[in-house]
């Protein structure tokens, strides 16, 4: 482990790094003479370019990864004092391979120029983790076939690349990310430099790497607009994309592709939007796709507190009894053991839903002493019974565009055993249908929320400023 | 090989003046490609559409070689399809990925393209070998065959 100090313009790979006035020139010698868990400081006027393809293979480790930070120089402070986010390291004709452990603070990768084949590569068939924070990943080059990759064949665990404030800058509208290990991005404004843009920003991941998560939250995407697509679903992939509270750009596909299956991709969108709305929600996997409503929506029903929303279920020919296209869970606190009555509204043009068709499905805290949940619904009992309709409902919905509302109510009655989180979705298991579900449940409850995976306080019965518990939200 | 159809099946308001479009884009198979997306109050559907096919006929077609490398990878031979690309594009994108390849894969992909019984001119075009080199390679791949089939039998498979 040993601190090291990089410049490009006074060192010398020759040297040993260990002070400014014996810097050294390259991030790839720097790395190595940091070692396990060393740290490398980099001038804020570091611009080290060159040639051929560089690899830097990060000698850190999961516990002790390499940290390599851009810091303001002036003074040759020991160590540094600023951190700066000036520092460049580039290829002019080839890739930029990355590997093993590290987190890096502030610095420019460019991978080419001019028409060169160049991308910027994140893959090693053995486990890696780079963290980049305030960085930029530049591919300026013209050939459309660079892509930033993420991944590596042989085993994909264990692999992660995270961005944190880190834009991406493509040089050609082929040009894009092929996500094949884990990937993050948090927290970034204009996240896609403006200029050249791709018309598809995640693209198909070679055919050797394997599964991965792709999360997205916090990112302005807003410069991919018409004509844009942010995520091919490719066929056989089995990729799952994760969009929260992100900006997005006006038009712009969330998709283009089809679902291979029923394990192939799937890709969510919470809260994400050109505009200023906070109830846009995309779903798609194979048996068919799930969007915000806001003109086919139930008088009363549920409501951002301005806009009435509902939810557009759309099946695919796939959606089936034992494979239903799957509602987001919506969440309730129960203060108060007992019996609960769950219902969800929904209209459709002239389709009578049985109860092999549509349904509601709830899970909740109905054994005591433990958490263990238990699941009801108002399904059809098994795939062999006859299936009856869902009962009418006479509930007042807007209903512009529908040639002969149908309306009913799914509804299941529950009783759970100790406070605590009920959650329901909604079920679609008739092809080729549209559906629309109203997405307030339960009437005697004040408070319901439709939330992503983690720890969310929650506001009891009392409501704001009363009495809060946490609460963990559903995957 | 290529969209046949593109329309606008849905184009449905909603209470901010946006609208739900749905583009349905249909391919010489008969398969219809869906693609949603919220457009803004005035936009021009049909002109985003139509501008759209271009891409969707480049996903298809890397989409099927997608699945002939994995085919590929996996040791197959007579079982690609050429539905949305060429037999040459196919075979280009295998070259490629065979100079990437290491061990196991590196075996079984010179297994699948000894069977496809490269041409002189192939092999220049896809991996610049010329002259004496071009034999060299073949012979490469003829090794690997063999290795891939001694490592089956081997395994009893």
């Amino acid at each position: 482990m040993a601190v090291i100090y990089l410049r490009s313009s006074d060192g010398s790979d020759a040297s040993d790094g260990l002070t400014w006035a014996n810097a050294k020139a390259t991030l790839a010698a720097a790395l190595t003479a940091a070692g396990v868990g060393g740290t490398v400081y980099m001038s804020d006027a570091h611009n080290e370019s060159a040639a051929g393809e560089k690899t830097f293979t990060s000698p850190g480790t999961a516990a002790s990864p390499v940290i390599i930070l851009c810091v303001d120089d002036a003074g040759d402070p020991e160590p540094p004092t600023a951190l700066a986010t000036t520092g460049v390291v580039a290829t002019t004709d080839s890739d930029l391979e990355f590997a093993g452990f590290a987190y890096a603070y502030g610095v420019t990768f460019t991978a080419g120029s001019g028409f060169v084949f160049a991308g910027m590569h994140f893959q090693s068939s053995s486990p890696w983790w780079w963290r980049l924070d305030s960085c930029k990943l530049r591919l300026p080059s013209t050939f459309g076939g660079n892509q930033l990759k993420i991944g590596g064949s042989n085993g994909d665990d264990d692999k992660l690349l995270e961005l944190h404030n880190t834009t991406i800058e493509f040089g050609e509208a082929g040009q894009g990310i092929a996500a094949g290990a884990d990937f993050v991005w948090t927290g970034t404004a204009s996240a896609i430099v403006s200029g050249t843009l791709p018309t598809t920003l995640f693209q198909a991941p070679p055919v050797s790497y394997v599964s991965s998560t792709t999360l997205l939250q916090g990112v302005d995407l807003s410069a991919l607009g018409s004509g844009k697509n942010l995520i091919l679903i490719s066929g056989g992939s089995a990729y799952r994309f994760v969009f929260q509270d992100c900006k997005l750009g006006s038009s712009v596909a969330v998709t283009t592709g089809n679902v291979a299956g029923q394990g192939g991709g799937q890709v969510e969108l919470i809260n994400c939007d050109s505009g200023d709305t906070n109830y846009r929600y995309f779903k798609k996997v194979y048996q068919g796709e799930i969007s915000q409503e806001t003109t086919i929506v139930r008088t009363g029903g549920s409501t951002d507190g301005t806009t009435p929303i509902s939810h557009k279920f759309v099946t695919t020919a796939n959606s089936k009894f034992y494979s239903p296209l799957v509602g987001p869970w919506v969440t309730f606190w129960a203060e108060t053991p007992g019996a609960f009555t769950i219902e969800a509204e929904t209209v459709t043009d002239n389709v009578t839903l049985t109860d092999a068709e549509a349904w509601i499905e709830v899970e909740y805290p109905g054994t005591s002493g433990f958490p263990l949940g238990l699941f009801a619904n108002d399904r059809a009992a098994d795939i062999l019974a006859t299936p009856a309709n869902q009962t009418s409902s006479s509930v007042a919905w807007t209903t512009t565009g529908l040639t002969t509302p149908v309306k009913q109510t799914l509804s299941k009655a529950i009783t759970t055993a100790e406070k605590g989180v009920l959650r329901a979705r909604v079920c679609v298991a008739k092809a080729s249908t549209t559906v629309y579900v109203d997405l307030l449940r339960l009437a005697s409850s004040g408070r319901q929320f439709m939330v992503a995976p983690g720890t969310y306080m929650n506001e009891a019965g009392s409501g704001f400023g009363g009495e809060r518990r946490w609460i963990l939200g559903p995957h | 090989m290529s969209i046949s159809n593109s329309t606008i099946v849905e184009d449905r308001v909603q209470v901010d003046g946006r609208r739900h479009v749905r583009e349905r884009h249909t391919d010489h198979l008969a398969a219809t490609h869906d693609v949603p997306y919220m457009a803004e109050a005035g936009a021009n559907a049909t002109t985003t559409m139509n501008n759209r096919v271009a891409s969707i006929e480049a996903q298809l077609k890397q989409n099927e070689i997608d699945a002939n490398l994995a085919k590929a990878l996996n040791g197959e031979t007579g079982t690609f399809t050429f539905q949305h690309s060429t037999a040459g594009e196919n075979l280009t994108a295998l070259c490629d990925m065979y100079k990437l390849l290491t061990k196991w894969e590196l075996i079984t992909v010179a297994h699948v393209l000894h069977h496809q019984n490269l041409t002189n001119q192939q092999i220049t075009n896809n991996f610049g070998f010329s002259g004496a080199a071009i034999q060299t390679f073949l012979n490469k791949l003829a090794t690997n065959d063999t290795r891939y089939h001694d490592i089956l039998a081997e395994q009893s498979i």
